[in-house]
């Protein structure tokens, strides 16, 4: 069954999925603290294959995307195939970057991201940047 | 006798100007001269006989087959009127320019020429100035062509005009000596080396723009471009034309460093503030608090010693070794002391130490190689937790020019594959990207610069989930006769 992203909201025992991607795992420990508070059913993966195989598995509602992903898949790739797949392109993708430049916020914009967070970033404002997305 | 009174006022009157005449009788090879001849050589009237055989004795000998090759076209009757500048030579010896011109006065008959008249007149101080010129030009050139930047010259015709030898360099060019080239055949010429919005970019450049850059792509080169346009039909655009690659590839390096490192730091940041904030405003139990403070302790120390080693690494750059304390002493007590003060906490495995009885001499600062050493053991440790014993062991290598003794360090840890091993003198580059080995990526360089510095090198051969073996390299001092 497809979990609809608007409607999990409203429909209070189905909580909003979120797929949390990073490949450092203190990073990952700190999204998992962040949103880990029972609002939200969370997912983990640390690579961008794994992330866009997921997305299209668990239909989460946002993915907390890292940009620079070790392996085939870097961030920016892993979300251009996410938002080609018709199916998946209603998910929210965040990307979460060390990068700051203009540029690479304009590589994110290109690859069909929702939003762009530059780290470090603050837990609380990214809770507000996910809820504003559902 | 009018005719020859005639003569005579058209002779004064050329002598008056300052040219002489003569005047050759080809049948007898006979030559009158006016007096204007002698005088302008130095000789008295009797010290050249009347022949023209005489008067080609004078000729210059690089001269006398163009004096020669005239006259008898002239007699073929290929041309109306002869004219040869030779050098003669005058009574001291020095040569003298002299135009000589003339034209057959009497023909017989059949047309043979009988009679040939002419002038000559002095053109040394013309052709000095123009050997000077020439000279000058030449000397030009010269200057020119040790210049470091390409020069190009186009007229106001967009002809090809002046160039130097480091033009055709940079652009990989050849040009035939004195060929003569439109703009656009230069452009086309130069056409397969260049980009083609630059090439636009740089004929813009003869409309106004002053200044711009050129890729060039064979080699790959960046290459700086300044147009100067002057009022002279010659010299309409003067090109210049400067090899930047060195200076654009430095940028280049440098912003990339920084981009790094402001990456690298962000990181460990993230963590930090992130649990931080965590901490501040969420009522946490316990367990989670203590983790999370542990993470932000081992993460602020992380940063402590990116910071520590870039600090290094800058100043082993900026002072190029000037404060390091080489000293010629034995390796093994510096590798020893290395050796006992090695820890690391949670790991209780033992350095297996395997060292030559003899310790070899090298020049080197102890506190440097204590530093490189331990950076390398502390690799060996972090990618090879759980495995087998690290171990050091020396090793000798002998060259023709040299003896060198090395320090090896063998782990039997994840190893790298061959992708990671070319880059692990990259700045910050880590072979373990998932933040459980901490690291900076700074700890490989830092041993790069160090044995650079003690005329050493570095040398890591590593198998992919076998292990990974570094050997410091030195070149060995000989020890003195008396065996200290």
């Amino acid at each position: 069954m497809v979990t609809d992203a608007s409607g999990s909201v409203t429909q209070g025992n189905i909580l909003p999925r979120l797929l949390i991607v990073d490949d450092d795992a203190n990073l990952r420990r700190l999204l998992v603290a962040t949103f880990g508070y029972g609002k939200y059913e969370l997912h983990e993966a640390c690579n961008g294959v794994d992330a866009v195989r997921l997305a299209s598995q668990l239909r989460p509602a946002v993915i907390l995307l890292d940009v620079m992903l070790p392996g085939e898949l870097d961030g920016l790739e892993a979300c251009r195939q996410i938002k080609a797949q018709p199916e998946l392109k209603e998910i929210k993708v965040i990307l979460l970057t060390a990068l700051g430049q203009q540029s690479d916020r304009w590589h994110g914009e290109l690859a069909g991201a929702d939003a762009y967070v530059v780290k470090p970033f603050s837990p609380l404002k990214l809770i507000e940047l996910v809820d504003s997305l559902l | 006798m009018s005719s020859t009174n005639n003569e005579e006022r058209w002779k004064t009157a050329i002598e008056g100007a300052g040219d002489g005449v003569w005047d050759w009788d080809v049948g007898t090879g006979k030559v009158v001269h006016s007096w204007q001849w002698r005088a302008m050589l130095g000789y008295d009237a009797d010290e050249i006989g009347d022949t023209q055989a005489d008067w080609d004795a004078l000729v210059h000998p690089d001269d006398a087959e163009i004096r020669c090759d005239g006259l008898e076209r002239l007699l073929r009757k290929e041309t109306e009127v002869y004219i040869s500048e030779c050098r003669l030579r005058c009574k001291d010896g020095r040569y003298k320019w002299v135009l000589n011109r003339g034209v057959i006065a009497e023909r017989a008959a059949d047309g043979t020429p009988l009679r040939v008249i002419g002038t000559f007149a002095d053109i040394d101080r013309v052709k000095t100035v123009d050997e000077q010129l020439k000279s000058r030009e030449r000397q030009l050139q010269e200057i020119l062509s040790f210049s470091p930047e390409g020069v190009l010259v186009f007229s106001q015709t967009n002809q090809l005009t002046f160039y130097n030898q480091r033009l055709l360099s940079l652009f990989g060019i050849e040009l035939a000596p004195g060929e003569r080239l439109t703009t656009i055949a230069f452009m086309e010429k130069i056409g397969a080396q260049l980009d083609l919005s630059d090439a636009s970019g740089l004929f813009k450049g003869f409309g106004g723009a002053a200044e711009g850059t050129l890729r060039l792509l064979r080699p790959l080169r960046i290459v700086k471009w300044e147009v100067h346009q002057l009022d002279d039909p010659i010299l309409r655009h003067i090109l210049f034309f400067r090899d930047v690659t060195r200076e654009t590839e430095v940028d280049r390096l440098k912003s990339e460093f920084l981009a790094t490192a402001a990456h690298e730091l962000r990181t460990p940041l993230s963590s930090i503030y992130g649990f931080v904030e965590l901490l501040l405003t969420r009522a946490l139990n316990e367990t989670d608090r203590r983790e999370f403070l542990g993470i932000i302790h081992e993460q602020t120390q992380g940063l402590i010693r990116m910071l520590g080693e870039l600090l290094d690494l800058a100043r082993i750059e900026a002072r190029v070794g000037r404060d390091f304390n080489l000293q010629e002493q034995e390796l093994w007590p510096v590798v020893k002391r290395v050796v006992t003060d090695f820890n690391i906490p949670g790991d209780t495995r033992k350095i297996r130490v395997k060292l030559s009885k003899r310790s070899p001499l090298a020049s080197l600062d102890a506190d440097k190689i204590g530093q490189a050493l331990l950076n390398v053991l502390s690799n060996a440790y972090k990618y090879s937790a759980g495995k087998e014993e690290v171990a050091i062991e020396s090793v000798k290598l002998k060259e023709k020019q040299a003896n060198w003794v090395g320090i090896r360090v063998r782990d039997c840890g994840i190893g790298m594959t061959a992708e990671q091993l070319g880059r692990i003198f990259e700045r910050f580059y880590r072979a373990d990207t998932t933040g459980q080995i901490p690291g900076t990526g700074l700890g490989m360089s830092l041993v790069k610069e160090i044995m650079q510095i003690h005329g050493g090198r570095v040398e890591v051969a590593s198998e992919f989930g076998e292990g990974t073996e570094v050997t410091l390299w030195f070149p060995e001092v000989k020890r003195g006769v008396d065996g200290d």
